[in-house]
Parts: C-alpha cells; sequence; structure tokens
C-alpha cells in the first residue's frame, strides 16, 4: 500500500472497513511520512471537535418568537383569500349555470360528475396529509365545477 | 352523487394519521403561537451553532440565527409534510446562512474560544488560545462551503452524505471539501 493523505482522513473518520484500517495501519507503522500525517490528521480533528460553539443567550428564543411573528405576513393571506373567493363564489356561480337553458346532455352531464369526482379522489390521494391547505383553492374550485355539475344534472333529470 | 362526494371527503377526513412534524408544521401554519416556540426551541441550538461556526461572533450568530427562523416561517408552506422536518430545516438554514456570506460578506471573527479558561495552568492556557486562534484563522480563510462543510461534520455530526443532501452536493464532493479543509487547517497547525 502506498501513501495516500486521503485514506489517512478516511481512518481518522472511521469509514475504513476492518481489513482496510489493518493494511494502512501496518503502512503507517513502516512509513514516517504517513505517521507524521496521521498524527497531523489527527490533531487537526481534536482541535476541529474541542471548537465547539457555546450555548445561545436564555432569551434566544422570545426574541425569534417576538421578531418573526411581528413581521406582516407574506405568504398566508394570498392563499385564504384564494380559499374565501372561491367559496364566496361558488354559489352565485351555481345559481348562474343551472339558471342557463344550456343544451347538454344529460350523459356528458354525468360523465362529468363523475370526471370531477375522479379528479377530487385523485387529488386527495396524492396530497400530504396535512399540506391541503396549500391546494384548498384547488380542491375548492373542483368541488365548486362538481357541485354545479350535480345540480344541473338532477334539474335536467326532473325536467326530463 | 351526493354520496360519492361524501365518501371521497370522507376519505379526505379519516386518512392515515398526520406525523408530528406535519403536525408542528400545520400549527405553525394556522397562526398558532406555542407550536411556533416549540419549533424554535427544538432547532435554535443546531442553527445557532452553525451560524456560530460561519460567524465566529456570538452576537452576529444570534442575528443569523433570527434571519434563518424568519425565513423558514416564511417558507413553511413549501415544506413537504411527508418528509421529515430536520433535513428541510437544515436545508433551508444552510442555503441562507451561504447566501449572506457571500452577499454581504459577514464579519467573521475568531472564534470566541473557552479552551483558554479551561487550562488547568496559565501556561497552557496560553497554548490553547493560541491553537484556537490559529484553528479559528484557517478556517476564516477557507470558502464558505469547506467551512459549513465543516460545521455540519463538527456541530451537527452528519455524515458526509447527509451533508450532502443538505448542500445539494454529492457524497464525493463533500469529501473532497472536507479532506481539503482539514488539510488546510493540519498545515496551519504543523506551522505552528
Amino acid at each position: 500500500m502506498g501513501c495516500d493523505p486521503r485514506r489517512l482522513h478516511a481512518l481518522v473518520d472511521g469509514e475504513l472497513t476492518g481489513r482496510e484500517e489493518t493494511a494502512l495501519r501496518e503502512h503507517v507503522a513502516s512509513c514516517a511520512s504517513c505517521r507524521d500525517a496521521l498524527a497531523s490528521v489527527e490533531r487537526a480533528d481534536q482541535a476541529l471537535r474541542a471548537g465547539k460553539a457555546p450555548l445561545p443567550s436564555a432569551d434566544l428564543t422570545a426574541r425569534i418568537v417576538h421578531h418573526v411573528l411581528s413581521q406582516p405576513s407574506r405568504r398566508r393571506v394570498p392563499a385564504l383569500l384564494v380559499g374565501a373567493v372561491a367559496l364566496i363564489a361558488c354559489y352565485p356561480l351555481a345559481q348562474l349555470v343551472t339558471a342557463l337553458p344550456l343544451p347538454v346532455d344529460l350523459r356528458w352531464l354525468g360523465l362529468l360528475v363523475d370526471g370531477l369526482d375522479g379528479a377530487l379522489k385523485t387529488a386527495v390521494s396524492t396530497i400530504p396529509v396535512g399540506d391541503a391547505r396549500s391546494v384548498l383553492p384547488w380542491l375548492g374550485a373542483i368541488l365548486a365545477a362538481q357541485a354545479i355539475a350535480s345540480i344541473l344534472l338532477l334539474r335536467r333529470r326532473e325536467a326530463a | 352523487v351526493i354520496r360519492a362526494s361524501l365518501a371521497t371527503w370522507e376519505a379526505l377526513l379519516t386518512a392515515a394519521p398526520e406525523s408530528p412534524d406535519a403536525e408542528l408544521a400545520r400549527r405553525i401554519l394556522a397562526g398558532d403561537r406555542e407550536a411556533f416556540e416549540a419549533f424554535v426551541a427544538r432547532f435554535q441550538t443546531s442553527i445557532f451553532r452553525i451560524a456560530y461556526r460561519m460567524t465566529g461572533n456570538t452576537a452576529e450568530a444570534e442575528d443569523l440565527t433570527q434571519e434563518v427562523f424568519l425565513r423558514l416561517y416564511q417558507n413553511l408552506s413549501s415544506y413537504d409534510t411527508a418528509r421529515p422536518l430536520s433535513p428541510w430545516v437544515s436545508r433551508v438554514a444552510c442555503h441562507h446562512v451561504l447566501n449572506r456570506l457571500r452577499k454581504a460578506r459577514l464579519r467573521t471573527d475568531p472564534i470566541e474560544g473557552n479552551e483558554a479558561d479551561a487550562a488547568p495552568n496559565p501556561e497552557e492556557a496560553l497554548v490553547a488560545r493560541r491553537e484556537s486562534e490559529r484553528v479559528s484563522a484557517a478556517l476564516r480563510e477557507l470558502p464558505p462551503r469547506l467551512r459549513l462543510a465543516i460545521a455540519l461534520k463538527y456541530e451537527d455530526g452528519m455524515t458526509a452524505e447527509e451533508i450532502g443532501n443538505v448542500m445539494q452536493a454529492g457524497r464525493n464532493t463533500v469529501k473532497t471539501w472536507l479532506f481539503r479543509a482539514r488539510e488546510s487547517l493540519r498545515r496551519t497547525l504543523d506551522g505552528l
């Protein structure tokens, strides 16, 4: 085995296998240059371990919480706003659409309702649990479209 | 149709229970102050230690820690709740610390070591102080990426692979950074 400074670092980090370590230690025992280099790497490693950071101030948590929560929120307002608008817009939109004499076939309406239901199920199964808030506007939009199509379908069936 | 919709929403409500990390993130996003305090208490020491290694100064490190938490809070909605919180926190924190070092040329002081105070006699204290100053001087000469890799290894005890995940670099790249950093420090200490 030849002299390889990288292997000395790997030895200090405990990354060598038992066989590799034995071979390297045999080499180091017979090589003055590698012996000095290994001692030097171990010294650097010790110096880095010794230089641990102190603990932060006792009031740091309180200062961080106060600082962060006193900042104006950037992202929460738009997401909530979009969700609220989607929910508010759902009812008048459903009224408007169902009042229109649209020449839509019952079969296509049924397919639309099923398709939207499938889209909703796919969305629900792919959203990470607890992360629904970020996609709430999309879920609201799908649900609103489904509600409109369902009402339209029921009215057409009644008329038929 | 109504029955199908109810079944879908029931599936949403009865989905697998969320992890503690996901619950914490959800509560913070909902404006729960206690949840945010718990989040800060959980990660502040780790982030402060990295910041301290990068700046060498307690006051600067605390300011930087505060900035990191503001960044984390503002970006919490991008956290994927299906994954653990800790690697995401480390990634955002390291990205911010590196950016700050690059953009603002953050002042870096000699590490305020306690070795001299801990040494049993004045002569040893002097030697320890001198070595500590040499170590911090050598670390300050390193590029920020190398210094951050050293901080993650020696403060957080991360492996090369974990450092690579946080710093978005390959394992071998990280090992090269660590090798270069320690070689530089080794040469400095050999010169004492």
